[in-house]
């Protein structure tokens, strides 16, 4: 049994658990909503001594508050928002490239189109120059598709590269502040605090940085070290290290890291490495494909041109003009420049349209690429649907993922005002019965002091 | 019979004293349990002083006063003195703990209140509560 004056102290222990107790609780409920708030939990531990071989109870001893937090599901959460970030990139650049080749009335494949049913009517009028304008018309029109789809790709590639030098300056920004964060932890922690705000604050721009780029977070010798997924450090105790940017030869935007190397091709996730991926991957394969629809088809067409003879009975013109280097689908011209230059003729004869056939065939055979000029197109659209498909439904997978992993650090992590309010009742219904047994003990003490004064 | 109804009297008063000593316990427990935030400590041990109390109730009635002798009288002076004494600073403590509670299921209802109408000003409300 101890005495009173134990008893004293360990009240005075307990008032000041209790303070304690209340602040972090109110912190908790203020905080229900802040974005990135981890639960705070009171560390209280029971104080006992042992004297003459007996466990004494002396009271409660407070430890100090932590947060209450799960690593592994913070490293999945930053996982997955790297994942949706390098998604949502790439599907904002790929839906910017589709709308460029989506549309039914206009563009490559309505030109197409539109040229060979022109050709078609020439057929039956060789000689009418206006039939053989429109034909002309066409083809310039064709071209003009031709360069609108390269310059959609060059500019989705141009988007890239303005996202991922934004983004760098974003992660330099977030990096700085981060470092500085872990300057104010390691302080708070050298005065005996837990730094459960500072800590979330840094939890919740790190996840901000995963947005941008893929992050990898480690402590190494209790100094939390921040680095990209190949390594480069970002973020190493209190101190940043800044990426830059420069611009390649072929002015795509490279990333350096702290030490100037080039890590642009081993970033990955994020902003950032959807960005790259888009640019250096997804854009250079479409791009190939369209350059190569271009150019052959441009081939095909000025073959069966020299197949034939024009109006005046001279050898058929090349139609079309490709650029030796570079892109063919953004280079492509109309190398002829008069309709009648137009080769319909298949024996110089004028009202021949001998040759006709021979340019319409080039519409349903096989160019190198092993389709034939529409089909060919369709597969490069295609080739863009599922590209910007495959970005998309990887989005909503990875946006629903994320969902669930931040539901679960909520549930763990996060404060519950409803179960709060439900303990504040059962305590307070605990404290009314404490009240009750507390005046039923002041009742008995007077009986049994009227009692027992009155006999002694 | 003078004997036997003395030694009567001395069971119940023993009786008694155990029930104050456990009492005692128990609102030690509770001071703990409170303290450590252990809610379902607190309330095991509630139900186990409402007992205590019946009991005690019950013998402090069976205790014939004009039988109750020096030692007796001293025992139960003592430990119901020290009963009163941890009660005391028990009642501090709950009453303490009861108004930091109830301070909390305030600011849960502001907070619930601010969540449906943003527009007013809960800064008044808290002020007022202060």
């Amino acid at each position: 049994m101890i005495g009173l004056n134990s008893s004293l102290s360990i009240a005075t222990e307990a008032l000041g658990a209790q303070t304690a107790a209340l602040e972090v609780a109110n912190n908790n409920i203020a905080n229900a909503n802040t974005p990135g708030y981890s639960r705070q939990v009171v560390s209280l531990s029971s104080a006992a001594s042992i004297q003459n071989g007996t466990t004494v109870d002396e009271g409660v001893s407070y430890q100090g508050f932590t947060s209450v937090r799960d690593t592994v599901l913070d490293m999945a959460i930053n996982a997955a928002t790297s994942d949706q970030g390098s998604l949502t990139a790439q599907n904002t650049l790929l839906t910017q490239i589709n709308s460029a080749f989506s549309g039914t009335t206009t563009g490559i494949g309505a030109s197409l189109s539109t040229l060979f049913s022109d050709l078609s009517a020439l057929s039956t009028t060789p000689s009418d120059s206006s039939a053989r304008q429109t034909v002309l018309s066409d083809a310039n029109a064709l071209v003009d598709a031709f360069q609108q789809g390269a310059a959609a790709l060059s500019n989705a590639s141009s988007a890239a590269n303005q996202q991922v030098s934004s983004a760098v300056a974003q992660v330099n920004e977030l990096s700085q502040q981060i470092a500085a964060l872990n300057g104010q932890i390691a302080s708070a922690g050298a005065n005996g605090s837990d730094g459960g705000a500072l800590t979330d604050q840094r939890d919740e721009l790190t996840t901000q940085l995963a947005q941008l780029l893929g992050v990898s977070t480690t402590q190494t010798g209790g100094t939390p070290t921040l680095t990209t997924t190949n390594g480069s450090p970002l973020v190493i105790g209190d101190s940043s290290y800044q990426l830059q940017v420069t611009t390649a030869a072929d002015g795509t935007t490279h990333v350096l890291d702290g030490q100037g190397n080039d890590i642009t091709d081993e970033l990955t996730g994020g902003t950032i490495g959807g960005a790259i991926t888009a640019r250096d991957n997804t854009i250079p394969a479409l791009s190939q494909q369209l350059d190569a629809l271009a150019s052959q088809f441009a081939s095909a067409m000025n073959n069966a041109q020299a197949a034939g003879y024009d109006l005046n009975g001279n050898p058929g013109a090349a139609m079309f003009t490709v650029p030796a280097t570079g892109s063919a689908a953004a280079g492509i011209t109309v190398a002829l420049t008069n309709g009648s230059q137009i080769a319909a003729s298949s024996d110089g004869s004028t009202g021949s349209s001998g040759n006709v056939t021979t340019l319409l065939a080039v519409q349903s055979t096989n160019l190198p690429s092993a389709a034939n000029p529409t089909d060919s197109y369709a597969n490069l659209v295609g080739n863009i649907g599922f590209a910007g498909s495959q970005a998309s439904s990887g989005l909503t997978a990875t946006t629903s993922s994320l969902q669930q992993l931040t539901s679960q650090q909520g549930s763990e992590s996060g404060v519950s005002i409803d179960e709060e309010t439900s303990n504040l009742i059962r305590y307070q219904q605990a404290y009314t019965a404490s009240a009750r047994v507390i005046s039923t003990i002041n009742d008995m003490y007077t009986v049994l002091m009227n009692m027992s004064l009155g006999e002694s | 019979m003078g004997e036997r109804s003395g030694s009567t009297n001395a069971n119940v008063v023993a009786a008694c004293v155990k029930i104050l000593k456990d009492l005692e316990l128990e609102v030690q427990t509770a001071t703990n349990a409170i303290t450590c935030n252990k809610l379902m400590d607190l309330e095991e041990s509630l139900w186990r002083q409402e007992t205590l109390c019946a009991r005690l109730k019950r013998s402090i009635y069976a205790i014939r006063p004009a039988s109750l002798n020096a030692e007796g009288a001293d025992l139960l002076r003592e430990e119901a003195s020290r009963l009163k004494a941890q009660s005391q600073i028990y009642e501090k403590l709950v009453s303490r703990a009861s108004r930091s509670t109830a301070i909390l299921q305030h600011l849960c209802s502001l907070y619930r209140n601010a969540a449906r109408h943003p527009g007013r000003a809960m800064s008044m409300s808290i002020s007022r509560e202060a």
